[in-house]
């Protein structure tokens, strides 16, 4: 049995405001090699900060065990020591290795062509880039055409499957997709989660998908994360993910 | 020592920042050409910076500067001109040369009194004569090489009036006086160089310092044997300052007139007893009148007295020639035989009678070898003087008959020293001795020595006369090192009484405005730099808060807090650069143009506007400066952006 790529124990997200305080909990959460996990729930149930947490970009409250597991050095990154030692350098090097990023409208970036943005990650995590297999990979998506494109110039459907080929280019072990498919209709947004599927199933990683649309997400994850409503009092309100097996 | 290992891992952190630094350039430049319109107008607004600043540099030094630096090192606002005709001593000019602030000193006479004629190209004009020297600044600073010997330096006045040119030849001459006959002396010179407008614009003629020392010489009446030009007997002619006469009546106005009329006299006087008394120790002619007709400055001479004289004679006048009493120190013995080294020197005023004696005795002559000198040569007999009142208390030094003594007489610039025969007044002398300490000369060797009053005389103990002596330097060209040390010059002089006139007030008005103009370019300077700061540093801000998200992104996609706040320094390190490069592109071609086109007109030989490789190094050196003060301000706002904000990148 493959070791998972990443463990998270026991964490927790808090945050007080006028209304009061809300509180998002994650109890466990194993990832390994080719998972699909779906993170669901209701608007303002915490999906967005689980992410967050998940994506290196928010610090979580607390947590007992958040490691990285890769074949670089280190093999076992220790997430909640860079968060403690505020370590900014080392959790943007966990980024560009071992994550990669699918966003609601792709985020693309637009002084770049197509193809540089397909090609930014490996060039950040100092990975050789290669055009043919940049364009090998985009033809695969059938986006051969447009390596020299502005992204403005893409439709939705478009500039998806050039972020999902963004997020997979520098072979990460985590793809973490933020509603990918928010910007598009129901017929793309199968068709961009089903390459999303196949994409990280063909390159090992595991993907962590929040979307609204569970029936989508059902449809193409092993596992799914939905936040619950634990408890609501005196103005406070937590939500825990609970983890079931589609 | 550094492991293997190590070395390895330090060798592959630098490789990676390598590769990073390399690809925010890329991301960098990538952002500006995506932006090229934004970039373009920023890029050709620091040009419009940069390109009128570096223009008024260059026009700074290439206009003012250049006037600035010609008015500075104008060797003619360096001179100081002695304000006072006097005669200065080797001495004080030695004093001078060893001044660090005195670049250049010769002896001179005053303009007034140099004028020399100068015939040259069928031409012939009276020109003023300045002495020069080697490293006459005048001369060397404005390109004109220091005339030998056989050459002078014309001005351009001159040599126009002339027409004459550098290699011609012109013949220098003056002339002198001789008992109504003109003596002439000149000498052919070859024109070495003629003198720039700039640097003079009157007719003057530089000549090298020892032929203007001659011709000064041959004017006083010396000889210059070198130059065959003859010299005057050398004697001093007596000077008075005033005839007195007694007559048996009164002189009517116009018999006054008259008799002053074409001579050296002016003011008439009629002298009461004491006066006359005062003046010549004697008592005046019973039931005469008594009269004095005297100079107002410079001292009759030979011809004047004895017109006057003629006329008195005549009218049956007695007549006495005065002159002002004179200081003089007293020792016993003869100082040219030696001998009077330890004798001690009295204080005595010389006076005279008024006579005339019929023989000079200075010209009975004896021989020396009497003398205790041991020398082979005659000298003269020295002039006899009288005690007059000092007898009683030399009474005790003075034989019977007579004895030597050395006269040392103040002549207020220097001291003459001379042997005389030292005599009891004579019996029957009509003299009555009201002066104290007084010793009576004859009144031909008062009027010689009163002349040593105004021109430099000495004794010649061979001939026992007392003769003229050359007048030596009478003013001076004088050079401060620089502009700045011509007060300091102008003190030396002020404390030793020499007063000078110099361009002190414009100077100190010309560095009250080169500071000024400097000042004034700094400030523009600085607007102008500030004004790049502002601009820059709003464009940087901007353009963090315009790429907010795109920034967030790259930091989501893995790149750290510092590595990301480096791309607004290399953005405005490519614009800064290329509005510095298009700038200097710009101030380049308008220098052209304004050289091409406009130096003429304005005046200019040389290139109106000067931008220079330093000019342009400093401009690049500012634009890197102005890079890094307005991408500061960028950076902070740039390490604000949190990667979190990528995640909901729309």
């Amino acid at each position: 049995m493959p070791d998972n790529i990443l463990s998270i124990e026991g964490m927790q997200y808090s945050y007080s405001s006028r209304e009061g305080s809300f509180t998002v909990s994650l109890p466990v959460l194993h990832l390994m090699p080719g998972d699909f996990v779906g993170l669901v729930g209701n608007s303002g149930s915490g999906k967005s900060t689980i992410l967050d947490i998940l994506g290196l970009v928010r610090k979580p409250a607390q947590v007992a065990r958040f490691e990285l597991s890769g074949s670089s050095h280190p093999a076992v990154s220790d997430i909640n020591k860079y968060w403690l030692d505020g370590d900014d350098a080392g959790l943007s090097r966990v980024r560009a290795q071992h994550l990669g990023y699918v966003l609601q409208s792709g985020g693309l970036l637009p002084f770049l062509c197509v193809g540089e943005n397909i090609e930014l990650p490996r060039r950040i995590a100092g990975l050789p880039v290669s055009r043919a297999e940049t364009l090998e990979a985009m033809e695969s998506l059938g986006l051969d055409w447009g390596y020299n494109k502005r992204v403005q110039e893409l439709s939705g459907g478009e500039r998806q499957r050039v972020a999902i080929l963004r997020a997979i280019s520098h072979r990460p072990k985590v793809i973490l997709a933020d509603e990918p498919t928010a910007a598009v209709d129901s017929r793309r947004a199968r068709e961009v989660v089903g390459i999303l599927r196949d994409m990280s199933s063909l390159h090992e990683s595991a993907v962590v998908m929040v979307s609204h649309d569970r029936e989508l997400t059902s449809s193409v994850a092993n596992r799914m994360l939905t936040l619950e409503l634990q408890q609501v009092s005196d103005g406070n309100t937590h939500f825990s993910a609970v983890q079931s097996t589609e | 020592m550094i492991a293997p290992a190590q070395r390895k891992f330090v060798l592959a952190g630098l490789s990676s920042r390598f590769l990073k630094t390399r690809l925010l350039a890329w991301l960098a430049l990538k952002d500006v050409y995506h932006e090229r319109l934004l970039s373009f107008c920023l890029v050709v607004a620091l040009a419009g910076l940069v390109a009128p600043l570096l223009v008024l540099f260059g026009l700074k030094y290439g206009v003012i500067q250049k006037l600035q630096t010609e008015l500075i090192e104008d060797p003619v606002n360096r001179e100081l001109k002695p304000a006072e005709t006097r005669i200065y001593s080797p001495e004080f000019f030695t004093r001078l040369r060893e001044l660090p602030e005195v670049s250049f000193v010769v002896e001179s006479v005053t303009e007034g009194a140099s004028v020399i004629r100068v015939e040259g190209g069928g031409g012939s004009r009276l020109a003023d004569m300045l002495p020069t020297a080697d490293r006459d600044p005048l001369l060397i600073e404005n390109n004109t090489p220091v005339p030998s010997s056989q050459q002078v330096v014309l001005s351009k006045k001159l040599a126009d009036s002339l027409s004459v040119i550098a290699g011609d030849s012109v013949v220098l001459s003056a002339q002198r006086t001789e008992n109504g006959d003109v003596v002439r002396a000149e000498q052919e010179f070859e024109v070495a160089e003629v003198l720039p407008l700039r640097a003079d614009v009157l007719e003057r003629a530089y000549v090298p310092s020892q032929f203007a020392r001659d011709i000064e010489s041959f004017r006083e009446g010396f000889a210059v044997p070198k130059r065959a030009w003859p010299g005057l007997a050398l004697d001093v002619v007596p000077g008075y300052q005033s005839i007195i006469f007694s007559l048996d009546r009164a002189l009517s106005a116009t018999e006054e007139n008259r008799l002053i009329s074409n001579s050296d006299f002016f003011h008439f006087n009629e002298l009461t007893t004491e006066l006359f008394e005062q003046k010549l120790g004697r008592v005046p002619p019973v039931n005469q009148k008594v009269y004095e007709v005297s100079v107002i400055d410079k001292l009759a001479g030979k011809t004047s007295v004895e017109r006057v004289s003629r006329r008195l004679e005549n009218w049956g006048a007695q007549v006495w020639l005065w002159n002002p009493p004179m200081k003089a120190g007293l020792q016993m013995g003869d100082d040219l035989g030696g001998g009077v080294a330890n004798a001690r020197s009295r204080s005595v005023t010389l006076v005279t009678d008024g006579i005339v004696a019929a023989s000079a005795p200075s010209e009975a002559r004896q021989s020396a070898s009497a003398k205790s000198t041991g020398s082979s040569l005659e000298r003269a007999l020295p002039p006899v003087v009288y005690l007059g009142n000092a007898q009683s208390s030399l009474s005790e030094e003075v034989p019977a008959g007579s004895a030597i003594a050395t006269l040392s007489v103040d002549l207020g610039e220097s001291t003459i020293r001379f042997p005389v025969r030292l005599m009891a007044e004579p019996e029957g002398s009509g003299l009555n001795g009201t002066r104290e300490n007084s010793i009576r000369l004859d009144a031909a060797l008062l009027g010689r020595l009163s002349q040593g009053l105004q021109s430099p005389i000495r004794y010649n103990s061979l001939s026992g006369k007392i003769e003229r002596r050359a007048l030596g330097a009478r003013g001076f060209r004088l050079f401060a090192s620089s502009i700045y040390s011509v007060a300091k010059v102008r003190d030396e002089l002020l404390a030793v009484q020499v007063p000078s006139l110099s361009s002190l007030q414009a100077i100190i008005r010309l560095q009250a405005l080169d500071a000024g103009l400097t000042s004034l370019f700094l400030l523009i300077a600085v607007a102008g730099v500030v004004t790049s700061i502002i601009v820059l540093v709003a464009n940087q801000i901007g353009s963090v808060q315009r790429k907010r998200e795109a920034l967030a992104q790259v930091r989501l996609l893995g790149l750290s807090k510092s590595e990301v706040s480096m791309l607004p320094l290399f953005t405005g390190g490519y614009l800064s650069l290329a509005g510095g490069l298009l700038g200097i592109g710009i101030a380049l071609t308008t220098a052209w143009v304004i050289n091409r086109f406009l130096a003429s007109s304005l005046g200019f030989d040389d290139n109106v506007c000067v931008i220079s490789g330093f000019h342009i190094g400093l401009c690049l050196t500012l634009v890197v400066l102005l890079t890094i003060i307005s991408s500061a301000f960028a950076v902070i706002w740039t390490t604000r952006v949190d990667p979190a904000d990528g995640m909901r990148y729309e």
